[in-house]
């Protein structure tokens, strides 16, 4: 959901696991057309994501399993002042159940901490760096985690809103265990129009408007985030220009304002020269320079030899699907919900002149999002 | 500057005899990398005796850096470490300055008037000196360690009795 738009699922009349390997976008192409094709379809609202609507989330690493599919039985949604009702099968609107069992005296969320220690993460940087000075690798993005656990159950519907009340502009969502609100869309398709979004280049905000006038002066002039932004917009144009007939950029990075964070945004809008289905196109543009690298099969090296996390689904593709094309963001500023509790994750681009102390302040800040929102001081 | 002042002055501007460990020799006595450790001096918690012509740094720098590698390790994230001890600094300061204050008054003075010669004096200042530095440093350690656990017991005792 974002803005005015919301879609929320409830029940399961499909799921589909994709696998691991390069093949995951296929399958999940291949799976979503068959059980579209048995579907016997009544759109009577015919609106952006009335229909058949499915969600999925799929890994970060293509070699890590635990990428999903699912159709709801019961689609609520929400654009602008409409509101409607998909229903799968024999489910009616009335089996929503909109009252979720609450733990009786719900526990706090609690640090259980990161999986390396912060000084290891600033060896990892350094060493990142060193590669960047001294090999073809251009840029990398490492990732940390921080684990928090409780005794009870998190309460999601409370994570969504609040996610939702501090960053509207951004796609807050819950697919399978993974939450989050994400500034990046990775791809928005209707029929053969396609959008999509770069975003590199961070700086924090300041409390003070005039000194919050100066970072953002200091993020459109510093030379580091423009080249970082500029290779991470490059490496989206390359992989939307073999799908598009017609690709339009922005002509110039613009200031992104999130409530705790500012970003260097491009946006690229476009024409498909013939029909693609969405996950064809994810599985071109993922995963972008903005979450892996340039150039990108060197930096997933780096990232595996180096981050020492499985990422799960962050960083993954997340968002969802229909017959006309869907809406997917990176799943950035999230967390992986497991049974006893959550793995927080954040990256940073690290480019040639990277500081691992600055690298890890980004890091923290960008943690701190979901970490506000489960309410852990 | 009075010239039995000038001895305990360059005793103080010669705690700099201690840099005796390079940026490479800190970062192995202390277990860290030398990125990271060079990441903690531009943070401001790591600060070099001399740095002129090349920095060099106390041995005791690696005691801290090993404990506050330790505490890392236990979990706590960096920038709370930044925090207290950036807290810790802004504490200490004004009780520093006086302390210095009270030995100028209370300590040399007297030691001024007290001595036969110049020599004597300056003499007598070093060593007034250096046993209250010693004195001093104990009682101040000693009372934040009382102060910790006082309050560590404090806040257990909050916890456990409903």
């Amino acid at each position: 959901m974002h803005k005015d738009f919301s879609l929320r699922g409830f029940g399961e009349a499909w799921r589909f696991d994709p696998g691991a390997g390069e093949g995951r976008f296929a399958r999940a192409r291949e799976a979503w057309a068959t059980w579209l094709s048995l579907a016997d379809v009544d759109d009577r609202v015919g609106a952006v994501g009335s229909g058949p609507v499915g969600f999925a989330s799929f890994t970060f690493d293509a070699g890590s399993a635990g990428s999903v599919l699912a159709v709801p039985r019961i689609v609520v949604g929400r654009s602008g002042s409409d509101r409607w009702v998909t229903t799968v099968g024999d489910a009616r609107p009335g089996m929503v159940d909109s009252h979720p069992i609450k733990a009786e005296s719900p526990d706090r969320p609690r640090y259980l901490g990161p999986t390396r220690p912060d000084w290891q993460w600033m060896d990892a940087v350094a060493e990142a760096v060193q590669l960047i000075e001294s090999d073809h690798l251009k840029k990398v993005v490492l990732a940390r985690d921080v684990e928090v656990w409780s005794k009870s159950p998190f309460d999601t519907g409370l994570l969504l809103e609040r996610l939702r009340g501090t960053f509207p502009d951004c796609f807050t969502f819950l697919v399978a265990d993974l939450v989050g609100a994400s500034p990046e869309l990775l791809l928005r398709q209707r029929k053969d129009k396609v959008e999509s979004m770069a975003l590199a280049g961070t700086a924090p905000r300041h409390t003070d408007p005039s000194r919050d006038m100066h970072f953002a002066r200091d993020l459109l002039g510093s030379e580091k985030n423009r080249h970082e932004h500029q290779i991470t917009a490059d490496s989206v144009q390359e992989g939307l220009a073999e799908f598009c007939s017609k690709l339009t950029r922005g002509s110039q990075p613009v200031l992104w304002d999130l409530p705790n964070l500012r970003h260097l945004s491009t946006s690229f809008t476009g024409v498909l020269a013939k029909p693609v289905s969405s996950f064809d196109i994810l599985h071109r543009l993922h995963p972008t320079a903005a979450v892996a690298g340039v150039p990108r099969r060197c930096a997933m090296e780096v990232i595996r030899q180096l981050e020492g996390i499985n990422r799960a689904g962050y960083a993954g593709p997340v968002g969802w699907f229909d017959s006309k094309g869907g809406e997917w963001a990176i799943a950035l500023r999230c967390a992986q919900l497991t049974e006893t509790g959550a793995r927080l994750f954040a990256g940073a681009g690290i480019v040639s002149g990277s500081l691992p102390e600055d690298e890890l302040a980004e890091t923290r800040l960008k943690l701190r999002v979901m970490t506000d929102a489960l309410d852990l001081r | 500057m009075d010239p039995w002042d000038r001895s305990l002055y360059r005793l103080l501007t010669e705690s700099g005899r201690h840099a005796s460990l390079d940026l490479e020799q800190l970062a192995t006595a202390s277990g860290l990398s030398v990125t990271v450790v060079e990441a903690l001096e531009r943070l401001g918690i790591l600060v070099p005796e001399r740095s002129v012509p090349t920095r060099l740094y106390d041995p005791r720098d690696a005691d801290a850096l090993k404990a506050g590698k330790m505490l890392l390790e236990s979990g706590l994230p960096l920038d709370e470490l930044l925090n207290l001890a950036e807290q810790f600094d802004d504490a200490m300061r004004p009780i520093a300055a006086q302390a210095v204050d009270a030995f100028a008054r209370f300590v040399r003075d007297s030691v001024e008037f007290n001595a036969g010669s110049e020599h004597e004096a300056s003499e007598r200042l070093v060593e007034t000196y250096q046993t209250m530095m010693s004195a001093t440093g104990e009682l101040v350690a000693g009372h934040f360690r009382r102060i910790l656990l006082q309050t560590a017991r404090d806040t257990l005792e909050k916890t456990i009795t409903p």
